[in-house]
């Protein structure tokens, strides 16, 4: 992951809150020399050369190799190119800028939305206030976990689990993103079953949790309807694969839906990975946040993937910086997350307006899912306290085990 | 265990490439960091990704890692005959195992059950050169520069011109389907009067791509519009769109749809990360694409992008037209089945 890909935050919100146009800012490589190249670019993320895209800002970065120059890049769009609104936005800075030819690298690095662009995008419906009023958690972390095995158990024993991890404590449960509507446990019949499971949950303990029903679809009618189905079992979120649905897909989810979209990023590895090319999260999550995703996958620090802390770090803090008056995303913290991070999370973004989903870390728990959740509940508690969490877990049975089975694990 | 008939081919570099080639199954499949309770035998017979083929491609670099080739086995059961649902296996988590340094999907070969719930072009290659009435040649595609903000007269005009010039293909200088400045009601009605007009005295057939760009529901009402004013042809970026807006699309129309720009050519552009455009292009295909550019990437590729977008994926009915600028037209490698493309100004 490159550096770099975040500004500060009090030069973000110095720029969103101008109301000058919208801007995309790129790392742009190329053969010498550069200045053929940016514009090129500017022609595409622009009209063409005759109505380009204005440069704002052009900074040399340190070239890749012998005979490519490389320089970070912003980029101001002419109001013309934006009369499609976020789907517009999104081709002109995602599209043609990727097919040019003659370039050594590019990447998106952030998409600042003008007015215009934010005003006409619908926005996140529920964001963080609205979730956590669905989930009736006012202030901590949404504590999550997805159901495991992700893909292949039949609807009476995904239902069964979903009731263990509801009584065991937890805010939010989740459909893996493997299981969508296939044959073995369809999608209407799988609201059903679950939402009857939410419902005894609700009998046993009073508490209700929000629960992610994987909706994507290659046919948007088809989410639609089991965006209906869901509802009408009593379910409060509906989830989709924000790659694999696209902009448009998920639009269409957006204006219709009565419940919070929790937004997975699964293939995010194949957009980011690459140091050359590709889109960093920033830019990313202002595209979703337009379309009004209300719940954004960062990964976790330490997490079992190969995207390091500084960029999860950057990744949170993006989901929690203000965008002019687009409401904010809720950034979900996930992959190999057990309750250990907790502290080197809170010391790097001191914020708890973020879901924590962990599969394994609850349901791998030795003492089953109801421990799991007492250790991450008492990680959080430590982190925000500023205790260690070895001093916790003296007074925490259950976050000991889980620091003997997890904590061998890089923990950040 | 059931006979596997969907395949998947990675190319990765890991220090341990077995270890990769299993962490990447469990990712694809019904793997999590640590073992929980019900991954029985036969869940795992009837859902699980198996490494069905791992080969190491040269030595370990001066790192300690090796480059290796993985062809994964993706169970029926798995994939359902949902696109987004295969995505979410072959391009899902697997682009993020640590396990490798690099991965990229270069391969993908399906059953003919899964292609066969896919939409597919409704066109592609063949049904455009009928459309066109031109069986053997290069077509010609004259793309209008983008920022020319035509009335609906105007760009009937120029239409006539770059049709009288030769072009077998006009596209649309517009990005959006609608704006209030050259509405497509109005767009269509002129262009195709011109289309009908140059059909009848000159006695060939051609096509004006209309830009469609909007939010699906609407996309289908602009299709609907096209398609009951004559109108056979219609174009946008895949890209912003997305996968499920253009299945949604095709499922409820019969033009011939025509990409602006190579979709998702971000996912190809490093060499050993991301999706090689031979996959790419075919998924953009089993979505319903019925021309495809090649992307800038492919240049001096000898063809393969082209070929690649002519090699039937379930049978022929189901190679796309490979869009191909004119620049470029020598990558095409003497290959005949293409749109040429040149840009062309507002006058």
């Amino acid at each position: 992951m490159s550096g770099g890909t975040v500004l500060p935050d009090a030069e973000r919100d110095a720029r969103v809150v101008s109301p000058a146009a919208t801007t995309a800012r790129y790392r742009i490589a190329a053969p010498t020399p550069l200045d053929t190249a940016v514009r090129a670019l500017a022609a595409t993320v622009g009209l063409g050369p005759d109505a380009p895209a204005t440069v704002q800002e052009l900074t040399p970065a340190p070239a890749p190799a012998a005979g490519i120059e490389a320089a970070e890049v912003t980029l101001a769009l002419p109001e013309e190119r934006l009369e499609g609104g976020v789907l517009a936005l999104a081709e002109a800075v995602l599209d043609a800028p990727f097919d040019l030819p003659g370039l050594a690298g590019l990447r998106l690095l952030d998409v600042v939305p003008g007015a215009g662009v934010a005003a006409q995008a619908p926005g996140p419906a529920f964001g963080i206030p609205g979730t956590r009023e669905l989930a009736g958690v006012p202030e901590r972390p949404i504590l999550g976990s997805i159901v495991k095995p992700s893909v292949g158990l039949s609807i009476e024993e995904t239902a069964e689990r979903v009731r263990l991890l509801g009584v065991a404590g937890l805010d939010f449960i989740k459909d893996d993103e493997l299981l969508a509507d296939q044959a073995h446990a369809p999608l209407a019949a799988r609201a059903e079953g679950v939402g009857a499971a939410i419902d005894e949950v609700e009998r046993e303990t009073g508490r209700r949790p929000m629960f992610a029903f994987n909706v994507s679809a290659d046919d948007v009618d088809r989410m639609l309807e089991s965006h209906d189905r869901v509802v009408e079992a009593g379910g409060t979120c509906v989830m989709v694969s924000l790659n694999q649905v696209g902009l448009a897909g998920a639009l269409a989810l957006r204006r219709h839906t009565r419940v919070p979209i929790h937004g997975h990023r699964n293939g995010w590895g194949f957009l980011a990975r690459s140091p050359d090319w590709g889109i960093a999260y920033p830019a990313y999550l202002a595209l979703w946040r337009l379309v009004g995703v209300d719940h954004m996958h960062v990964n976790g620090f330490a997490n079992k993937f190969w995207e390091p802390d500084e960029s999860v770090a950057a990744s949170l803090r993006a989901c929690l910086a203000p965008m002019g008056d687009v409401p904010r995303a809720m950034p979900v913290v996930s992959s190999g997350q057990w309750g250990g991070q907790s502290v080197t999370q809170y010391a790097a973004v001191p914020s708890l307006d973020f879901m924590y989903l962990a599969g394994g870390g609850i349901q791998g728990h030795p003492d089953g899912p109801e421990a799991g959740v007492r250790a991450i509940t008492a990680a959080w508690e430590a982190a925000t306290a500023g205790v260690p969490l070895e001093e916790k877990a003296a007074a925490v049975p259950e976050l000991r085990r889980s620091l003997e089975r997890f904590g061998k694990r890089r923990a950040g | 265990m059931a006979a596997v008939s969907n395949f998947a081919t990675y190319e990765l570099l890991a220090q341990d490439p077995a270890r990769a080639a299993d962490v990447l199954a469990g990712e694809g499949s019904t793997g999590t960091f640590v073992e929980v309770e019900g991954e029985s035998a036969a869940l795992q017979d009837r859902f699980a990704i198996t490494v069905e083929r791992l080969e190491l491609l040269g030595e370990p670099d001066a790192d300690g890692a090796t480059r290796a080739r993985l062809v994964a086995g993706l169970p029926a059961d798995l994939l359902g005959s949902d696109l987004t649902t295969l995505l979410a296996s072959v391009a899902g988590n697997v682009s993020e195992v640590a396990q490798a340094s690099t991965v990229r999907l270069v391969e993908l070969a399906l059953s003919d059950d899964f292609l066969r719930a896919c939409p597919r072009p409704a066109h592609g290659l063949d049904g455009t050169r009928s459309q066109l009435g031109v069986p053997e040649r290069p077509l010609r595609a004259a793309m209008i520069e983008p920022g020319w903000r035509p009335g609906p007269e105007q760009l009937a005009r120029r239409a006539a011109a770059l049709f009288a010039a030769g072009a077998d293909l006009v596209r649309d200088p517009l990005t959006t389907a609608d704006p209030s400045w050259c509405p497509l009601a109005e767009r269509v009605r002129a262009v195709e009067e011109v289309v009908r007009t140059h059909e009848q005295e000159r006695g060939r057939r051609v096509l004006f791509a209309y830009a469609i760009d909007d939010e699906p529901a609407a996309t289908v009402r602009h299709a609907e519009l096209l398609a009951g004013a004559g109108a056979r042809c219609a174009a946008l970026s895949a890209t912003a769109l997305g996968l499920s807006a253009v299945t949604h699309l095709r499922r409820r129309t019969d033009l011939v749809l025509h990409a602006r720009s190579a979709p998702q050519a971000l996912l190809s552009r490093d060499g050993t990360i991301g999706v090689a455009d031979e996959v790419v292009q075919a998924i953009w295909r089993l979505a319903g694409l019925d021309h495809l550019p090649v992307p800038a990437a492919s240049a001096g590729d000898g063809g393969v992008a082209v070929r690649a977008r002519l090699t039937p994926l379930l049978d022929a009915s189901d190679r796309a037209l490979p869009v191909v600028p004119v620049a470029l037209a020598a990558d095409a490698d003497g290959e005949t089945d293409v749109l040429l493309t040149s840009e062309e100004t507002s006058a």
